[in-house]
């Protein structure tokens, strides 16, 4: 922070070094992700020269803003914001990017929807767009879900009107209900693939956005059956021991059910049930 | 068994001066955090008051992976350029920008690296505003020091105008007694703390340092941004709020609290970097659906995921610990085998902490063979019981120490200890107890609870101040049902509060009001009973076999060993106190004269550890007060029982070795 002082004006260079000067401001731009106009002047780009500046770096890929600034185009900073961030509320994108409004914010995340870059989902009353990656339902299992969450949600209305008794449902039941629509692969079996290949993309189709992990039960589930449970097991130990993946204990706080556990590898009686990729996505 | 080899400690201490570190674990983590607090300084010093600050960013991982040793090394490589603050969430009532403020301020009352923080913070602060070198707040502060008082309190007038007129919404006299702390004598320092860090004070207290009552809600929320603001620039606040996995529980209140705060300090407070860690599956599956989605998108800024260190990085780890050995008999991979090494670090799933407990057993098992290490060791399961209980009994009496040296610390400031932590201390108490629990928390002020079929509502009367302990004895009578009113023995109703012994006596009219006394070891047991708790949640109390102890492992352990339905204040929320105990302990009347010798090694071997300010002050309210010199004298006669830490604090050798 500057001594008290008035601030002054620097002197009018006769050349300014134009590659510095770019350079400064770019750096600036992509640690702030905008800058206005009047910025350029701390940044050492005189008032004048202000125009010239920010054609050259609009040339350089940086977008102007409808105020005369500068941004880290609005594409790359929405598709950061959601890979950071697992998922964006479209009503909220506006909070998580610099030199826009929420509209324009919007408009551009929709594009990129209708490019497959980003997904649109909905997540309780909102919508949100979120990773391509991301681990969602096809048109088949969300209407298999809808169905079943309608028949679920008579099930339990019906056993809470009878408390006294404490009528209840199984757990069992309402696995094979809900979790079977969302873990289940959709569609016709993949092509065959070794394992290991098979096991590494059931990984990072299995990752949370959220949480950047996949459960290791959700992959389990993906490719067993065809596979048996060992074998799938063998194929993620051996991709850790690569160093492809990464497998975590478990430390949850007994959230592991003992159908899970046992879908586990086990190391010195630990479960592993998180799982992450060490390779970037293809 | 004990662990022979606890050269490094498996369970970080965040407020460690030496920290074994291998930096190229969780550099991305490391580096995002440290950017994060040299991009909010830069911001602090630039003119532009709206360019958006960096968000918070959340840090997951699995248990043992060393979240809790990042915040040490954060301490380490920013030093006094940071303000750095540590803070475990409360699990008996929600947490509040108040506690937050009290913990702060509790914190920076503490030295890193040799200065006290709040020193090196105003040190820094005023140094910035006038155009000098922040990084050295010692030096700065001396130069300070040698000033005239006159000059010295011109320039920090200064600097306090030129601070508001940059940001006018600072609260002038929170900032005033901020960048005046360093220069007060040590009552006055004491009673500014407490102040700035949302505690009532007492009326001499109040009139030392000239307030006349505690910050309200609205300017607990206006000194927290005014610290943030003036620290941004010089030493920007980094607040890491670790074990949020404790937070979890059926209903959601205590996360949705914890988002409503956090949401606020992004907000309102804005010039703070926030680093939230947590266990990973905790935050997906217990925290997340609990936030609401505009708290979501506040909190859960930037998310650092700390892997699991690589086999280079695992062997790097084992090289640098086995150098902290004072002799190592042949060359590394000493103790293990070649094999055995390759084993180790090629296991799925290693972690620091398990990696150290499979040094350490490697250490004392000798093996240099074969054997692998990430195995069990074949031992009966008594042996595994009785180590088990050997490690918990250490974790307890370590969490007893931490908690005597807080109440002491917080005695020095004539406050009682954190009244949340005493609520936090008492919920987990409750939940070992038959016939007992919680039905709800308002914090210290209410705490209801089940105790069979009746509802008994349990009132903390923490206040220092008359006038706030005559209102709470006024909201007990006015309570419905039982109650159970509590104050710290240590602090008991002065003489001269007459009106508020009315009201106390008025109270305690009631047929249904016991009153308890807290001693000072339900105390010190109530808080490292919450903190042990936490840690268990948390995964941080491990096993023999360096496995996380389960927190029931944990809670049968404690009932078991410990036998906390024996405990006084277990008696009194039970309901089972025989008879109104109405008169304090200290208040019971003892001979008066110099204290015989009797008088200060029976003290010191309650306390277990004490300062000779805390003998001589609870000597003297005993009615056996006695001189420094006679003090020191008796305690020196007494030889190997009691040991002097320099020479301030003394330590009875008799109770540590019961």
């Amino acid at each position: 922070m500057p001594k008290r002082t008035s601030p002054q004006e620097p002197k009018l260079p006769v050349d300014l070094d134009w590659p510095s000067a770019v350079a400064r401001v770019r750096l600036e731009a992509h640690a702030r992700r905008a800058i206005a106009q009047k910025d350029l002047t701390a940044l050492g780009i005189p008032k004048p020269l202000h125009t010239e500046a920010i054609a050259r770096l609009g040339a350089e890929g940086l977008e102007v803003t409808p105020k005369g600034g500068l941004r880290v185009p609005l594409r790359q900073q929405i598709a950061h914001a959601v890979r950071d961030r697992g998922s964006v509320a479209v009503a909220g994108l506006g909070k998580v990017v610099a030199g826009a409004t929420g509209a324009e914010a919007k408009k551009v995340a929709l594009a990129l929807v209708g490019e497959a870059r980003l997904r649109l989902v909905r997540r309780g009353k909102v919508d949100a767009v979120t990773i391509p990656e991301a681990a969602v339902l096809d048109d088949a299992e969300l209407r298999s879900l809808a169905r079943a969450s309608k028949a679920l949600a008579a099930q339990c209305d019906n056993a809470l009107k009878q408390r006294t008794l404490g009528k209840t449902l199984l757990r069992d039941d309402v696995r094979e209900l809900l979790l079977d629509v969302v873990v289940r692969a959709s569609g016709s079996p993949p092509p065959k693939r070794d394992l290991a290949a098979d096991a590494l993309a059931a990984v990072r189709r299995s990752t949370r956005p959220d949480l950047g992990i996949a459960f290791v039960p959700d992959i389990v589930r993906a490719l067993a059956p065809p596979h048996a449970t060992s074998a799938v097991h063998a194929a993620l130990l051996d991709l850790a021991r690569t160093g492809r993946v990464e497998l975590r204990p478990e430390s949850g706080l007994g959230r592991l059910t003992a159908e899970d556990r046992a879908l586990c590898p086990v190391t010195s009686d630990v479960p592993l049930s998180w799982a992450r990729s060490l390779e970037p996505a293809p | 068994m004990s662990r022979p080899f606890a050269l490094v400690p498996a369970q970080a201490n965040p407020w460690a001066g030496e920290v074994v570190d291998l930096e190229s674990l969780h550099a991305d983590a490391t580096d995002a955090i440290l950017g994060a607090v040299a991009r909010l300084r830069d911001l602090g010093r630039g003119e532009d008051r709206d360019a958006a600050r960096p968000a918070p960013l959340f840090v997951l991982g699995t248990a043992g992976i060393g979240k809790t040793h990042l915040f040490a090394r954060l301490r380490r490589k920013l030093g006094p350029r940071a303000v750095l603050v540590l803070v475990r969430p409360l699990v008996g009532s929600e947490i509040t920008p108040r506690f937050l403020l009290g913990q702060i301020l509790e914190q920076l009352g503490r030295e890193s690296y040799g200065v006290r923080q709040i020193d090196a913070l105003a040190a820094a602060i005023l140094a910035v505003a006038e155009g000098e070198n922040p990084q050295f707040p010692r030096g700065y502060l001396d130069f300070l020091h040698s000033l005239p008082e006159p000059q010295r309190a011109t320039l920090v007038e200064d600097v306090i105008e030129h601070l508001i007129e940059r940001q006018p919404d600072l609260d002038e006299p929170f900032l005033r007694r901020l960048l005046g702390v360093p220069f007060m004598k040590p009552l006055a320092r004491a009673a500014a703390l407490a102040w700035l860090g949302g505690r009532e004070l007492d009326e001499p207290q109040a009139l030392r340092i000239g307030v006349r009552e505690a910050l309200s809600d609205d300017s607990v929320a206006r000194g927290l941004r005014t610290l943030a603001v003036a620290a941004a620039p010089a030493a920007p606040l980094l607040v890491v709020f670790d074990q949020l996995e404790n937070l979890v529980d059926a209903e959601g209140h205590r996360v949705r609290a914890y988002g409503n705060l956090v949401a606020e300090l992004v907000d309102v407070v804005r010039d703070v970097v926030i680093v939230q860690m947590a266990l990973d599956s905790e935050w997906q599956s217990g925290i997340l659906p609990a936030l609401s989605l505009s708290q979501r998108e506040r909190i859960a800024g930037r998310r650092h995921l700390l892997g699991l260190p690589r086999p280079d990085q695992l062997r790097e780890l084992l090289d640098l610990w086995i150098r902290e050995l004072p002799a190592r008999p042949a060359p590394f991979p000493w103790p293990f085998s070649a094999a055995a090494l390759e084993r180790v670090c090629s296991a799925p799933g290693m972690t620091p902490r398990r990696l150290l407990i499979d040094l350490e057993r490697a250490l004392e098992g000798g093996a240099a063979d074969d054997e692998l290490a990430t195995t069990a060791p074949v031992e009966s399961a008594e042996d595994l019981a009785a180590a088990e209980s050997d490690i918990l009994a250490a974790e307890w009496e370590q969490a007893l120490a931490r908690a005597r040296a807080d109440i002491d610390a917080m005695a020095e400031l004539d406050q009682g200890p954190e009244p949340a932590l005493i609520v936090d201390g008492v919920a987990s108490l409750v939940s070992l107890l038959d016939g007992l629990r919680v039905l709800k928390s308002s914090g210290p002020d209410l705490v209801v609870l089940e105790r069979g079929r009746a509802r008994v509502s349990l009132v903390l009367v923490h206040h220092p101040a008359p006038r706030s302990v005559a209102s709470a004895c006024k909201r007990i009578a006015g309570l419905k049902g039982p109650v159970l009113a509590m104050r710290e023995a240590w602090r008991e109703l002065k003489p001269t509060w007459v009106a508020t012994k009315a009201e106390w006596d008025k109270a305690r009219a009631r047929p249904d009001l016991d009153w308890h006394w807290l001693g000072r070891e339900d105390a010190v047991r109530l808080l490292a009973l919450g903190s042990l708790a936490k840690d268990a949640t948390s995964q941080d109390v491990s096993g023999p076999d360096a496995r996380p102890l389960r927190p029931e492992r944990v809670a049968a352990w404690v009932r078991q060993r410990l036998r906390p339905d024996e405990w006084e204040v277990a008696a009194a929320l039970l309901g089972k106190v025989a008879a109104e105990v109405l008169v304090a302990p200290v208040e019971r009347s003892k001979p008066a004269g110099a204290a015989s010798s009797a008088g200060p090694l029976r003290l010191l071997d309650t306390l277990g550890v004490a300062s000779i300010d805390r003998l001589l002050r609870d000597l003297a309210r005993e009615g056996t007060p006695t001189t420094r010199a006679q003090l020191i004298a008796t305690l020196r006669a007494a030889g190997d029982s009691v040991r002097f830490y320099g020479d301030g604090v003394v330590w009875s050798t008799r109770r540590a070795g019961r």
